[in-house]
């Protein structure tokens, strides 16, 4: 325990220089860092939103939007299917994630099935392999009563990809708000955690999450007249306008274009009245166009999440892909709309179910109250240490020292999140780390009063003080290990210096005291031991 | 030289005295649990839901009575106020506003308006686009300001160009910032600049600084109590494994006894102080724990020395002797653990104040409940020398006895 390989001297050291490399960014101004060649280690520790200001927001995607949705699409496959093949049936309706309907002749049940099989049956999730389970089970009974479901795989696959393009569109409209680094990230089965930092007040990014801008082109059922409150006619919908509540319109179910097909909206002027200037695609175009071409005189609806933003009139066809839509605009809203279409609509409605927000002032306040707090906290073990223990009190607080400059170094390399709680943990490490060495100072007093010569006591205390110090540490880790699982935010940074804190003091009170501790003994060779 | 907290030949009769410590915790424990149940913790947001806000008055100390009143006016329901930390600075908590998340955020823009010397919540949002003037509307909020006020706020800006006017039939004032401010290289530059060209503008308007806002919805508190319930529960059953694993079972049993008697009385010191129970508060909780499983283990690795060593010695007495020969390494890092943790509390700001207040109380309910609980329990348990014997011998790397 007292002889050291010079390999592995030479490993402590290294790790120690290595945790100053670390470390070093911390002290310097952005300025500084930003001059450090990138070979040398130039990151500084990353300061968790609690302590650099900003917002965080956990939004719930809703989901069951997504499966109603769903669901509706296989009830019109299922509803075209039959007709396509003839089939006279009755009470078509979906139930929860369930098409149901009865075949009104029990002689077209095979029929039906077969059809059903070859169609919606057929479909399969997509898969990379091509293996993919299928979308939906068809159950029917000899009472000529369908059942078609969508199978766990289809729901669980849709969900992925509801949350997947959702964060996407998150992504692109938080990044028209302007320079902002926003880290998104998919929580759960159906949340968005978004953090911005540097954001003090997150009203304009709510409102603009809070829309769906799912945008689609209809044509307007002319066959009545739209008012409230009337039934409308199959294949069509009964709308309001975007502005004007009590103005309805019938609008034709069936989608002509659809949001996706755009490429680009702006806002722009029109005979001096905002409105919003759209590209499609070629897709997109050559469906805008032939929908034109052909319904040259009638009305064409812009539907905005359920509402008729304006119906003009087709004067002539449009080929070139390129409209404008006009519909009261002020420039504000004109400019917004523009924004949400570039970035697409979202898949399902955003809602925020937690939000914290943190002011840059505060976050200042903390770090500087929490640089207080260690500094005199790691004073006041300095000097305790070194009255309690004298000699070796100070090659402890070497070691304590050092295991600090680790766990700064370890922080900044591993980039892991500093927290306000995280600080804590760090204050609480310099309490706790020193108990290694107590364990073994303690064990070597014992091993002297037992009348051992130095050598032997220090070789003793520290063999056997390390089962104990291994036994106690892991135990803590145990604790620190589920909040990192079960915590959040904040509480994870505590975790994190916690846990990092255990390894530092665990290295820096068996390594570098005991190094300390055998170079002393080789230089002084003491006849007693000053403990 | 060295100072000796602890003298060599300490010999105090914990264990003979383990009645007495039994009858003390028991005592204790009762009261935590009537504590916890009859007092009730004091949850926070995080758990229980709502809105927390922090703010700074601007000038000078706050005045809670004036702002209990405006805010009581708002009938968002019960509003509760609180200096903190500072004189200037008030912690406002709001129950959680019934409605969708809509009405959460009405009701934080309606606080805000409170402490803004332009009520612009109740007006229609405001319009930017780049390259035009950005025009902020809302009412004279309170009572002796008037246009000048707005004004003189305005002026201290480091914006140059505003204009502050109010229509005389409406009674709105209406302020507007040049176009320059609103515009720049792009439109996200743009954006940018008219978002902090109205986050100043809106700072100015305040009475106030906000340093914090919270809004948790109930669903997320629900889920959040769980999480905080499994991962204490896993982490004891964890520690209990580990010690198993270590030591017998009867160790492990012990030491969860200790660790589930340091829990519940951390949940009392909550309630009987009516500190808040946070997220920070489960983290405080675990982390006890892990401090006192922590110095229960280095107890139970001497008692378990010590069973090998002295064969014969009855076991009160082992236990005994075990305890005092490692308590001067308690006492001695449970005295720099409590330097580090009061410095924490004395320096590290109100935000983790109650968070450090229960560390402090942990590392002494912690260290008390290793020596005087911990090991007495393992009395009461039928240890069996010879399994330890067997270990050293495999320890040791010798072929067991024949």
């Amino acid at each position: 325990m007292v002889h050291f390989p010079r390999w592995q001297i030479v490993l402590i050291i290294l790790a120690c220089v290595l945790g100053l490399g670390f470390a070093t960014p911390n002290l310097l101004s952005d300025k500084q860092v930003a001059s450090i060649p990138s070979f040398l280690p130039h990151k500084k520790i990353n300061l968790g939103l609690d302590l650099q200001g900003g917002a965080h927001l956990l939004l719930q995607v809703d989901v069951d939007y997504v499966f109603r949705e769903y669901i509706a699409s296989i009830a019109d496959s299922v509803r075209g299917e039959l007709r396509e093949g003839r089939i006279r049936f009755a009470g078509l309706r979906v139930e929860s994630r369930t098409v149901r309907f009865r075949v009104r002749n029990t002689a077209d049940i095979e029929k039906t099935r077969e059809r059903l099989r070859s169609g919606v049956g057929s479909a399969t999730t997509g898969s990379l392999l091509g293996g993919g389970s299928r979308e939906v089970e068809i159950e029917s009974g000899g009472d000529g009563v369908f059942r078609v479901t969508l199978t766990e795989a289809a729901i669980r696959s849709r969900q992925d990809q509801a949350i997947e393009q959702s964060i996407e569109v998150v992504r692109r409209r938080v990044d028209e708000l302007g320079t902002l680094e926003p880290i998104i990230q998919r929580q759960g089965d159906d949340r968005i955690l978004l953090q911005v930092p540097g954001l003090e007040d997150p009203e304009r990014l709510k409102r603009i999450l809070g829309k769906t801008a799912k945008m689609t082109f209809h044509l307007v059922d002319q066959s009545e007249v739209a008012r409230k409150g009337m039934r409308a006619p199959p294949g069509a919908m009964l709308l309001p306008d975007d502005t004007d509540e009590n103005q309805f319109y019938l609008i034709k179910r069936r989608v002509e274009v659809g949001g996706e097909d755009l490429v680009d909206a702006q806002p722009t002027l029109q005979d001096g009245l905002p409105v919003v200037s759209f590209r499609f695609n070629s897709r997109g175009a050559r469906r805008f166009g032939n929908t034109t071409r052909r319904n040259v005189g009638k009305p064409f609806a812009i539907v905005l999440d359920g509402k008729v933003i304006s119906a003009p009139v087709i004067r002539e066809p449009i080929l070139g892909g390129a409209g404008i839509i006009s519909g009261g605009f002020t420039n504000q809203t004109a400019g917004d709309l523009a924004l949400l279409l570039r970035a697409g609509a979202l898949p399902a409605p955003l809602s925020p179910l937690e939000e914290r927000t943190v002011g840059a002032s505060l976050g200042t306040d903390s770090i500087r109250k929490g640089e207080y707090a260690s500094v005199i906290g790691l004073v006041l073990v300095i000097v305790f240490m070194g009255i309690a223990y004298g000699r070796f009190g100070i090659m402890a607080n070497v070691a304590l020292t050092a295991n600090m400059i680790l766990l700064l170094g370890a922080l900044s390399l591993l980039q892991a999140t500093l927290t306000l709680p995280g600080i804590a943990g760090i204050v609480l490490t310099i309490g706790m780390a020193v108990d290694a060495n107590v364990l073994i100072f303690e064990r070597i007093r014992e091993e002297v009063r037992s009348g051992r010569t130095p050598i032997s006591a220090i070789d003793a205390g520290y063999r056997r003080a390390i089962t104990t110090i291994v036994d106690s540490n892991l135990t803590t880790f145990i604790a620190a290990l589920m909040l990192f699982f079960f915590g959040s935010g904040p509480i994870k940074g505590f975790a994190v210096t916690l846990s990092i804190g255990l390894a530092t003091s665990m290295f820096s009170a068996i390594m570098i005291t005991r190094l300390i501790v055998s170079l002393w003994l080789r230089r002084k060779r003491p006849a007693a031991l000053p403990i | 030289m060295a100072l000796k907290l602890v003298p060599d030949d300490i010999n105090l009769a914990f264990v003979r005295h383990r009645r007495v410590y039994f009858a003390l915790s028991a005592v204790l424990f009762v009261a935590a649990i009537a504590s916890t149940f009859l007092q009730g913790l004091n949850f926070g947001i995080d758990f229980k839901g709502g809105i927390l806000i922090e703010a700074r008055n601007k000038s000078g100390n706050a005045d809670l009575a004036a702002m209990r009143t405006q805010l009581g006016g708002l009938g968002l329901g019960e509003v509760s106020l609180q200096t903190f930390g500072e004189p200037t600075d008030v912690l406002i908590r709001i129950e959680k506003q019934s409605g969708d998340e809509q009405a959460q955020a009405a009701a934080i823009r309606r606080i805000k308006d409170v402490f803004s010397i332009l009520a612009t919540a109740t007006e229609e949002e405001p319009k930017f686009i780049r390259g035009q003037p950005m025009v902020l509307k809302g009412k004279l909020n309170r009572q002796g300001t008037t246009l000048a006020t707005i004004e003189e706020a305005v002026a201290k800006l480091s914006l140059t160009g505003v204009t502050a006017s109010r229509d005389a039939a409406s009674g709105l004032v209406q302020i507007v910032l040049p176009p320059q401010y609103g515009d720049g290289d792009g439109e996200s530059a743009a954006i940018d600049k008219q978002n902090q060209a109205l986050t100043s503008l809106r700072g100015a308007l305040s009475t106030v600084t906000y340093r914090r806002t919270e809004f948790v919805g109930p669903q997320v508190g629900e889920e959040l109590i769980m999480s905080g319930i499994w991962a204490v529960v896993l982490a004891l059953f964890g520690i209990m494994l580990y010690v198993w694993f270590r030591f017998e079972w009867q160790f492990s049993v012990a030491a969860i006894v200790a660790l589930t008697h340091d829990i519940l009385l951390t949940l009392g010191f909550f309630a009987e102080l009516e500190l808040e129970f946070n997220l920070a508060t489960v983290a405080a909780v675990l982390t006890i724990a892990g401090y006192s499983i922590n110095d229960t283990v280095v107890v139970f690795d001497r008692v378990r020395e010590n069973l090998r060593k002295y064969k014969k010695m009855p076991l009160p007495e082992l236990m005994n002797k075990s305890i005092n020969e490692t308590l001067s390494r308690t006492v001695l890092t449970s005295v720099t653990t409590l330097l580090a943790v009061l410095a924490l509390v004395v320096l590290g700001g109100q935000v983790i104040r109650d968070f450090s207040l229960a560390l402090v109380w942990g590392v002494v309910i912690g260290t008390y409940s290793s020596i005087c609980l911990a090991v007495p329990i393992l009395l009461y348990f039928n240890l069996r020398r010879d399994t330890f014997a067997e270990t050293e011998a495999e320890a040791e790397g010798r072929a067991p006895a024949e």
